[in-house]
């Protein structure tokens, strides 16, 4: 595992290697990317959607979306890893309620792209912001990045009232938020 | 325009993780269409998603070595794709690298047509809804006569509701057009529509409300707010 430092410059590394990729199709630079996200994103997909062969489809099919949509990644305004985390939630999102949207025939709502650049994060600040979090404000982070659960299944699961999970999250994001602040 | 009422911060987050139930989704990217002090904080929380996703152990965080331990023997086996994987054509979908919601028929109707023949139903004296279909059956739209108060009650779960005509007021303050209320689960409160216009909201609900009075949880059943 490689030290704090490192792991700042890392950020920095995967974002500069997929504008790369973007702009130059090197596919081996593209392999290095896969190589390094690919596992990640099956564990986490395999946290929220409790299923191994759907955590790795999806996994894929946002490999492939980063190979193909590369052209579109903006290093200055998101992280690598911010860029990815959108495109495999709202991967899962689809999965998750595709069947139902296609039978109802709606409209759609796109989301503005008035993004704002996001700040480079400090990420071994933020990763000690994080374990530095009292437990209770710990777990229900935990719970909900990476279970994939609501405000009332933490609460069932943790036999804590309502408030209590909103009121965790609200602090514990208001911390971390500090944390990615420079 | 600036808003007064936004969701709590832990509603933006579960809302980044993409955790909410889909009629609390529908709801927040109606308010984020508006907003962008809340845009900006999901924007945080998927940072945040990303930080998190790149700090994950792949196999030690959930210690599901069976199924993941291949990485570690194998690691090409799986983290390799071949050429002819790159160019698998993908389902004609929405473009993933942007968050799309769709939205139920009625609303979306509403939204870029306004109030005409919207099919409201009776609910009670003064208040018309349409429920509108999503996975947990938790969304409706409620169209309030000026004047007119909904029943004081409480929540067993969460409660969104956003200002899309007209204006309300409750114990929490005014609300107008494109301002949420993110009821805390102890907030008791009555809602009175404010002004000349009926006041039309979406509301979000997990759970069935507490009605205080008697007449209004007998209610209840017909009216299955
Ligand atoms: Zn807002």
């Amino acid at each position: 595992m490689a030290d704090n430092t490192d792991k700042h410059t890392e950020i920095e590394y995967w974002s500069r290697c997929l504008a790369q990729v973007g702009c130059t199709r090197d596919r081996v630079l593209y392999l290095r990317f896969y190589d390094h996200f690919f596992p990640r994103l099956q564990s986490w997909l395999l946290g929220v959607t409790r299923d191994s062969t759907l955590a790795e489809e999806l996994a894929q099919e946002t490999m492939l979306i980063v190979w193909r949509k590369a052209a579109q990644y903006d290093a200055s305004k998101a992280a690598a890893s911010t860029w990815l985390f959108r495109i495999a939630r709202n991967l899962y999102i689809d999965q998750l309620r595709r069947r139902q949207v296609q039978s109802r025939g709606r409209g759609l709502l796109t989301e503005e792209h008035t993004w704002f650049a996001e700040h480079t994060a400090d990420a071994p600040r933020v990763r000690l912001a994080i374990r530095q979090l009292p437990q209770q404000q710990a777990q229900v982070i935990y719970k909900s990045y990476f279970e994939g659960k609501s405000h009332q299944e933490i609460a069932n699961d943790m036999d804590i009232p309502l408030g209590s999970v909103k009121s965790s999250l609200r602090l514990a994001f208001q911390k971390l938020c500090t944390a990615l602040r420079p | 325009m600036s808003n007064n009422h936004h969701p709590d911060e832990a509603t933006l987050l579960s809302y980044a993780a993409g955790v909410l139930p889909e009629s609390f989704d529908i709801l927040l990217a109606c308010h984020l269409r508006e907003c962008g002090h809340c845009r900006a904080g999901v924007a945080e929380a998927e940072q945040l998603g990303g930080l998190l996703l790149e700090a994950i152990e792949p196999v030690t965080v959930h210690n599901w070595a069976g199924e993941l331990g291949l990485l570690e023997t194998e690691p090409q086996l799986l983290c390799n794709p071949r050429p002819d994987q790159i160019c698998v054509p993908l389902p004609e979908l929405s473009d993933p690298t942007q968050r799309q919601q769709p939205l139920p028929a009625p609303l979306q109707q509403l939204l870029t047509q306004g109030d005409t023949d919207l099919p409201w139903r009776w609910l009670a004296p003064g208040i018309k809804q349409i429920r509108l279909v999503t996975a947990d059956a938790g969304l409706r739209l409620l169209k309030i006569a000026p004047g007119v108060s909904i029943p004081r009650h409480s929540h067993q779960g969460s409660e969104l509701t956003l200002i899309l005509q007209g204006a309300y007021r409750d114990e929490q303050g005014h609300f107008r057009p494109g301002d949420l209320s993110d009821a805390a689960p102890e907030l008791e409160h009555q809602p009175v529509a404010e002004g000349p216009d009926p006041c039309i909201c979406l509301v979000a609900t997990d759970a069935p409300l507490r009605y205080r009075s008697l007449i209004a949880r007998l209610l209840q059943p017909l009216t299955g707010l």
